[in-house]
């Protein structure tokens, strides 16, 4: 089975500093697989090598037979890859309802001339983009708040509308950074429902960095531990949590923070 | 009464010129958050470009060279961003500030280089003569020509106005606008929407100036002047706000007019600015301008 994502020797540095050396990943298509590991072990820049943001200083990052390593960060997201962010960034001064139909634009041709001279092709584009956009917001009980400024909906919603604006672009693999950041227990259990739908309702493969364990426990199949930008274990997350390396690498930072 | 009715007309005329070049500005602020020191000057480069072709071909209507002074200096200002500013975008502010400063410069001496520094004017493609009707009702004089400015200036405000509210363009311009780093995530090409928005702004400023070559005249350094008054509208209405725009260079217009009219032209500048200072103290984001937003 051909990987949908596939990063080989991924690596980064800041200067002198090194952020991600090495990093490997092999994302079947259906596959759900998680990173974990300390603050500042690298797991954003990843998602930030992966998606564009930031050129690799080595390494490949393939969307099944695309290599995307060069693409900038447009290119790469029209090639299939979406993501969210850990501190949510939605277009906070937008309606709920502009936010998606933004995701929905690549494909619409936004030339000037069209919109400026609204012929018909162009209007039948944009009102065949607002009846998907509807549609999409409906399957995410969002409809109801579509003329809300998104940056004003309750936290929960923000991520929830921020995960429906990633895959309104048609993603084949969703990054999701941190997903339950900020979230309690009840929360935390309707946005594993939620990702547990997407995964189920979208044909798409998932990657995500996350914290809380129960997140990485009853989704991923295979999880990795990043540590001073190094993978230190790698396996199935009930194995993974008891290996000793991580348990130090986590515990460490436990003991700095109390 | 008469006269006031006189002197509100002459300053829908000049506000309606203000507003065409205040709005480059703010929609400039407001993808890259770029005061774009320049664009009084690209203004100027579109009156020119206007008298350029109006000299050239003297059978060309005012419908047909207008939009192809549009043109040339939409181009011009596309121009300017991709070779001057964008490679700038992530560097510090003040970099950016500057080199918009020194685009200015170099526009008004390619001018002065190319036509000369002496005051021209647009050989007047508009229909002077007076508007009867409306004359007989106001008691004023009115001519086509002014009502033709600004009519077809509002018109293109309103066009703008539909473009950012009511398509898919606008509503990248805006997302842009509120966090420019996360639209190319949704596959839409960053570069591209900016450049339009210059391709527009600069447009806009271009019909102004075209305008303004013919009501009053031209020459290579007035960019200056205007550019700056266009800019003080800008700010008083609330930078990256399109109404805001609009409605603030009608007001300073207004003030102007009125202060030249009832008081004296020597304080003309004096109040413009001393109105910036006293509305920037109570609204500090302008008229219609949004509270500073935190943005980490």
């Amino acid at each position: 089975m051909e990987a949908a994502l596939k990063v080989q020797g991924l690596a980064k540095a800041f200067g002198g500093l090194t952020a991600v050396s090495g990093f490997d990943l092999e994302l079947g298509p259906r596959d759900i697989q998680g990173i974990i590991g300390p603050n500042g072990a690298g797991k954003t820049t990843v998602f930030n090598l992966i998606t564009g943001i930031y050129r690799p200083d080595r390494g490949r990052v393939s969307l099944g037979n695309t290599e995307t390593t060069r693409f900038g960060p447009d290119a790469v997201a029209r090639a299939g890859i979406a993501r969210t962010f850990q501190n949510i960034r939605l277009f906070a001064q937008m309606s709920v309802l502009d936010n998606i139909r933004m995701a929905f634009h690549p494909g619409a041709g936004y030339g000037l001339w069209w919109a400026t001279f609204r012929t018909a092709r162009f209007r039948e584009e944009e009102a065949r983009i607002l009846a998907r956009s509807l549609e999409h917001l409906e399957r995410f009980g969002l409809a109801g708040l579509r003329d809300e400024a998104a940056g004003g909906l309750p936290y929960g919603e923000q991520r929830r509308l921020e995960i429906a604006r990633a895959l309104a672009t048609g993603p084949r693999v969703l990054l999701l950074d941190e997903p339950a950041a900020g979230m309690n227990p009840r929360e935390v259990e309707e946005l594993i429902q939620l990702i547990r739908k997407v995964h189920q309702d979208f044909p798409l493969a998932i990657l995500l960095i996350e914290h809380q364990m129960p997140v990485v426990l009853q989704l991923c199949r295979e999880i990795q531990v990043l540590d001073f930008g190094e993978t230190i274990a790698r396996g199935a997350p009930g194995e993974v949590v008891r290996d000793p390396r991580v348990v130090e690498a986590y515990l460490g930072e436990e003991e700095a923070r109390a | 009464m008469e006269t006031v009715v006189q002197q509100l007309l002459n300053a829908a005329q000049l506000g309606a010129v203000y507003a065409l070049i205040a709005l480059g500005y703010s929609m400039v602020y407001g993808v890259i958050r770029l005061i774009n020191f320049a664009h009084g000057d690209i203004f100027m480069v579109g009156g020119f470009a206007g008298l350029l072709l109006a000299l050239r071909f003297t059978w060309m209507p005012l419908w047909a060279l207008m939009p192809l002074a549009m043109l040339l200096t939409a181009l011009l200002g596309v121009a300017i961003e991709r070779v001057a500013y964008r490679r700038l975008r992530q560097a510090q502010r003040m970099s950016l500030v500057i080199t918009a400063l020194g685009v200015g410069i170099f526009l008004e001496n390619l001018v002065r280089l190319g036509v000369g520094p002496e005051t021209r004017q647009i050989p007047s493609r508009m229909p002077t003569t007076p508007v009867a009707w409306l004359q007989d009702a106001l008691g004023v004089s009115v001519t086509w020509d002014k009502l033709l400015i600004i009519f077809v200036s509002l018109a293109l405000m309103a066009l703008l106005w539909a473009v950012v509210h009511r398509t898919l363009l606008g509503t990248a311009m805006r997302a842009v606008a509120d966090d420019k780093d996360v639209v190319p995530l949704m596959g839409v090409n960053l570069n591209r929407v900016i450049a339009v928005t210059f391709a527009i702004g600069s447009a806009l400023a271009a019909a102004g100036g075209v305008f303004f070559g013919q009501a009053y005249s031209l020459d290579p350094y007035m960019g200056i002047d205007l550019g700056w008054k266009a800019f003080i509208a800008a700010v008083i209405g609330g930078i990256g706000s399109i109404e805001g725009a609009v409605l603030g260079s009608f007001l300073l217009a207004g003030v102007e007019v009125l202060t030249v009219a009832y008081l004296s032209s020597n304080l003309k500048n004096g109040i413009a600015f001393g109105l910036l200072i006293l509305l920037l103290l109570i609204w500090p984001s302008g008229l219609l301008g949004r509270p500073a937003s935190k943005k980490v």
